[in-house]
Parts: structure tokens; C-alpha cells; sequence
């Protein structure tokens, strides 16, 4: 679905990706982790066209996109969520949702003239379902703004449902979340987000990790130091000494 | 008493076409945080275009307002390829300094079309006045206040009702993520200069068409005029430009009825100052950046 082949990425003198090889196969939830400033932000940053790798390739479905503007990769089918959440704060929730379908300019000049959706339409209930699905088609007219954290990461996620995106790359998806809402965003990706679809995770929380991903890709300065299943990778020594400081013995 | 309401509504008429200069300026500084200083020298520069026809050919005054709006549009195009598009996307201030120098060059070619100081401008077609009461009425005023309140509400409706307003309302709240939902946002702006061009040529030619001369110097004029209201209402505010746009047109009809006509810039310049050190943001405009909205950010 997705492949990687040898990407660099450097910030003047700063190496923050280097050789990164990474293949994802559809369907699968590939969970990135990694220390602060290991890349895992760099690296979606590369896929979703907020700026070009300074070498490598990046392939979707056999399309070399590498390069490309953020908003031709959207149209492809690739949609993300933000760390720092990025909606549209004083729009209303279903207008961040209806935003998303990509057909915003599409149609030319007089595809720009177009209405808004109306009641019962097909788009507005394409919206709808997307809402409905993250749980938020209560709040369809609350502006963004004045949401809480938990809901805004559910709406980024509901933009991604209503485009039916066949790759969806959340960034620290709880990010900022209790326990409990942790436990929620994991069940949702798990029964939600994934089913029908590819997605990459970004994450530090191992709640969210063990319970939503098939595969794990550990990084570390840049580096992909690990790649297996969550149980192998979680076991893995280099990865125990990057997260957990070197093993010295059991109260280490 | 009479003076004072006659002076108002010469205000209000007049500063019709402050606000819709206003709103050129306020929509690109909405939506990019950019100040366009060659949207003055734009409108002049079409306008030099339908005097051209009108010197040169003698043609009807239709053709003239059609083809100062089409110029200005194209000019308007021009600056955004050269002074927006082209420059990268965090650096506001050469955008800013690389239209100032647009707007010097389209002074010179503004020059070199018509060489001489002062040219006639066509007047509209509905020039004269008329008295209701003790007030008078110049037909020109009015018809720049209709067309005025017909831009305004046209764009209200694109803004509010159109797929192409979301997408700019999007743009302005945040380029980026607008740019992951799929939007073409170099194609949304490129639009937008175009619109901004179209309702500043209106304006322009309004203006022109009263006082029935152009100067280059009209693009100086208009970019002054544009700043100060869009100031006066609050930077990015699309009722704050039309606000800030009736404000100025009042006090300055009002200061040169009182004070006499050296002070009616001075007034207007007096005004601006004030507002700056009580009220930052203008009338309308938010605070730069509100807490809540900075601690939206940070999450």
C-alpha cells in the first residue's frame, strides 16, 4: 500500500530521517514509536507533502508521490490527523467534517459557486455518518472551538472517515488523553478506523499501541532501530535500552 | 444642525468606497497575514487602462468600466503570481517590500501608457444631483453607495453560501490543515486576488468617475485610504473594513466642513493614531492572538 524506500531528511545540518525503508501492507495498523525527536512527526510530515525527503522515494499503491503537494496526496486517498490538533476553529463541526470531501474547488470556476450542502442530501449525510461514527453527531453545530480535547481528535478522525481515506495516519492520536479516554480513542481505531482500512499510528502511550496495532516500527534519532509485532518489539533489547534506559538489573 | 446631517451622509456615501477599498485589502491580510501595498496601484493601473481607451478612441463608457474592472483584475493577478505566490510561504515581509516595488513599477507603466499629469476620467452616465428637503444628493454618490451595498452583500453570500467561501474561511483559519482536506490553496488564493481586484476596480472606478480625473498618484490615494479603514476596523474584519470605511469617510466630510479641507487627511490620520494607542485591534478586530485561541493552538 505504502513504501518507503531510503528516506532522508535534513534540517540544514540536522539528519532527522536517515534510510528510512518501511513497507505498509493494506489493512494492516502499523503503530510508529519512538522517543521525543526521533522523526516519527518528520516521517508522516514526508508522506502527507508538508515537505519533499531530501532523497528516497515515496510510493503509494505504485504512484511515486514523492514530492508532491499535501493537498494532491489528500485527493489520492491519504488523510492524517495532527499532534497538535489542526481544525477550523470557528467553523461548526459539520463544516470541518464536509471540508474534508475533497471536491471543496473542485469543478472549475463554477464548481467554486456551488452551494453548501443542504439537509438530506448525499454529502450531508455522508457527513452525518462520519460524526456518527465518532460519536459526535450531537455536537454537528458547536463551533470547533468549543470542543473538548477528546472530541476535537475524534472530529480530525471523522474528516478522515468522510473521505473513506484508504490510508489514515493519526499522530499521537491521545495525545493529552486520561487513561480512560485513551482507552476509548484505542477502541475506537480499533473497531472504526481499521476495519477496511490501512493506517499508521503514531504513539507513546503502550495502552493504545498493544491494544490497536498489528506491527510496530521503532525509531530512534532518525534511525529505524526495530520492526515486528508489538510483543517481539516491546521485548527487543535496543528498544527496551532507548525506552526504559539501559537494562541493569530487575528494579532498573 | 442641517450641516451635520448633510455632512454625514456625504460621510457614509463616500466612505462606501473606503470600505469596499477596505475589504481588498482586509481579505488578503485575512486569509495570508500579508499586506498587499500594490492593491491601490492595481486599480490605478486599470483605470489608466479604460483612460487610454477613453483619450484614445472616444468609446462608450460601458466599455471603459468593463475594461478598468478586467485591467484591475488582471493587475491584481499579477502582483499575486509575483509578489505571493512566488515568495515562500513564511516570509510575509518580502511579500509586503516586493509589492511595494510592484506598485512602483506599475506607476511607471501607468506613466508611460498616459504621460501626462492629469487625464479626464469618463463620468457616469447618471451624473447630476437632486434636493430631498434641505439635503442634496449627487446621483454619482449614490450610485457608488448601491454598488457598494451590492458588493458587500454579493460577497457576504459567496463568503457564507458558496463551497468557494468555505474554502477561504477555512484558508484563513488555517492554511495548512486546509491544505491536507484536499483544498488547492494556491488556486483558492489566486481567486481570491481576483475577486479583491474586481470589487477594489468598482470602487475605483466609482471614485474616478466622480471626480472625473485620474493621476497616478490614485493608486497612492487608494492604498492610503484602503490601510486606514481597514485599520480603523480591525486588520483581517470583514465588517470591521466597512465600519472602518464609513468612519473615515464621516469624520473626514466632517473635519473638512468644521476645520477646512487641509484638514481633512490630518483628521483622518489623527483618528488612526488614536485608535492605534486605545484600541489596537479596531472596532472589530479580535486581539492578535486571544488565550483561548492560544491555548487551542497548543494542544
Amino acid at each position: 500500500m505504502l513504501a518507503l524506500e531510503g528516506i532522508e531528511k535534513r534540517f540544514g545540518a540536522l539528519a532527522a530521517l536517515t534510510g528510512i525503508d518501511l513497507e505498509v501492507a493494506a489493512g494492516e495498523v502499523l503503530g510508529i514509536v519512538g522517543p521525543n525527536g526521533s522523526g516519527k512527526t518528520t516521517l508522516l510530515n514526508t508522506v502527507t507533502g508538508v515537505y519533499a525527503p531530501s532523497s528516497g522515494r515515496i510510493l503509494f499503491q505504485g504512484t511515486d508521490i514523492t514530492g508532491w503537494k499535501g493537498h494532491r496526496i489528500a485527493r489520492l486517498g491519504i488523510a492524517r490527523t495532527f499532534q497538535n490538533i489542526r481544525l477550523f476553529p470557528s467553523m461548526t463541526v459539520f463544516h470541518n467534517v464536509w471540508s474534508a470531501q475533497h471536491h471543496l474547488v473542485a469543478g472549475g470556476l463554477l464548481g467554486l459557486l456551488r452551494s453548501l450542502p443542504t439537509a438530506g442530501s448525499t454529502d450531508t449525510k455522508k457527513v452525518e455518518a462520519a460524526l456518527n461514527q465518532v460519536g459526535l453527531l450531537q455536537d454537528r453545530e458547536v463551533l470547533a472551538r468549543h470542543l473538548p480535547l477528546p472530541a476535537r481528535r475524534r472530529l480530525e478522525i471523522a474528516r478522515a472517515l468522510v473521505v473513506d481515506a484508504k490510508l489514515v495516519l493519526l499522530d499521537e492520536p491521545s495525545g493529552g488523553m486520561t487513561p480512560a479516554e485513551t482507552a476509548d480513542m484505542a477502541e475506537l481505531i480499533r473497531e472504526i478506523v481499521a476495519p477496511g482500512r490501512t493506517c499508521v499510528v503514531i504513539e507513546h502511550k503502550m495502552a493504545l499501541i498493544a491494544d490497536a496495532c498489528t506491527r510496530l516500527c521503532v525509531l530512534d534519532f532518525g534511525r529505524k532501530i526495530a520492526e515486528g509485532s508489538p510483543g517481539d518489539v516491546l521485548a527487543d533489547a535496543a528498544v527496551r535500552e532507548v525506552y526504559l534506559g539501559a537494562d541493569d538489573g530487575p528494579d532498573a | 444642525m442641517i450641516d451635520f446631517v448633510q455632512n454625514t451622509v456625504d460621510g457614509i456615501m463616500f466612505g462606501s468606497s473606503y470600505a469596499l477599498l477596505a475589504i481588498g485589502f482586509t481579505i488578503v491580510f485575512g486569509v495570508m497575514r500579508r499586506l498587499n501595498l500594490a492593491f491601490g496601484a492595481t486599480i490605478m493601473l486599470g483605470a489608466y487602462a479604460g483612460t487610454w481607451l477613453h483619450v484614445h478612441y472616444q468609446v462608450n463608457v460601458l466599455v471603459i468600466a468593463l475594461t478598468t474592472l478586467a485591467c484591475t483584475v488582471l493587475a491584481g493577478i499579477y502582483v499575486e503570481r509575483l509578489c505571493f505566490r512566488a515568495v515562500r510561504r513564511d516570509a510575509a515581509l518580502a511579500s509586503m517590500v516586493s509589492s511595494f516595488v510592484i506598485w512602483m513599477q506599475l506607476e511607471e507603466v501607468a506613466v508611460h501608457l498616459l504621460p501626462e499629469r492629469t487625464y479626464p476620467f469618463p463620468s457616469l452616465f447618471v451624473a447630476g444631483s437632486f434636493e430631498i428637503g434641505p439635503f442634496l444628493f449627487r446621483a454619482e454618490q449614490i450610485t457608488m453607495l448601491l454598488l457598494a451595498v451590492v458588493m458587500v452583500g454579493a460577497l457576504h453570500l459567496l463568503l457564507h453560501r458558496t463551497r468557494y467561501g468555505l474554502a477561504l474561511r477555512a484558508m484563513s483559519e488555517n492554511p495548512q490543515a486546509a491544505g491536507y482536506m484536499g483544498i488547492h490553496t494556491e488556486w483558492v488564493m489566486l481567486c481570491a486576488f481576483a475577486l479583491v481586484s474586481l470589487v477594489g476596480g468598482v470602487a475605483g472606478y466609482a471614485i474616478l468617475a466622480t471626480d472625473e480625473q485620474i493621476t497616478p498618484y490614485f493608486g497612492l490615494w487608494a492604498t492610503f485610504k484602503g490601510l486606514i479603514a481597514m485599520m480603523l476596523g480591525g486588520m483581517g474584519s470583514l465588517p470591521g473594513a466597512i465600519v472602518g470605511g464609513l468612519v473615515l469617510g464621516m469624520v473626514e466630510a466632517h473635519s473638512q466642513w468644521y476645520l477646512g479641507n487641509e484638514y481633512k487627511d490630518l483628521s483622518a490620520y489623527v483618528l488612526l493614531f488614536a485608535m492605534l494607542v486605545l484600541r489596537p485591534g479596531g472596532f472589530m478586530g479580535q486581539r492578535i492572538l486571544s488565550r483561548e485561541e492560544l491555548a487551542f493552538r497548543r494542544v
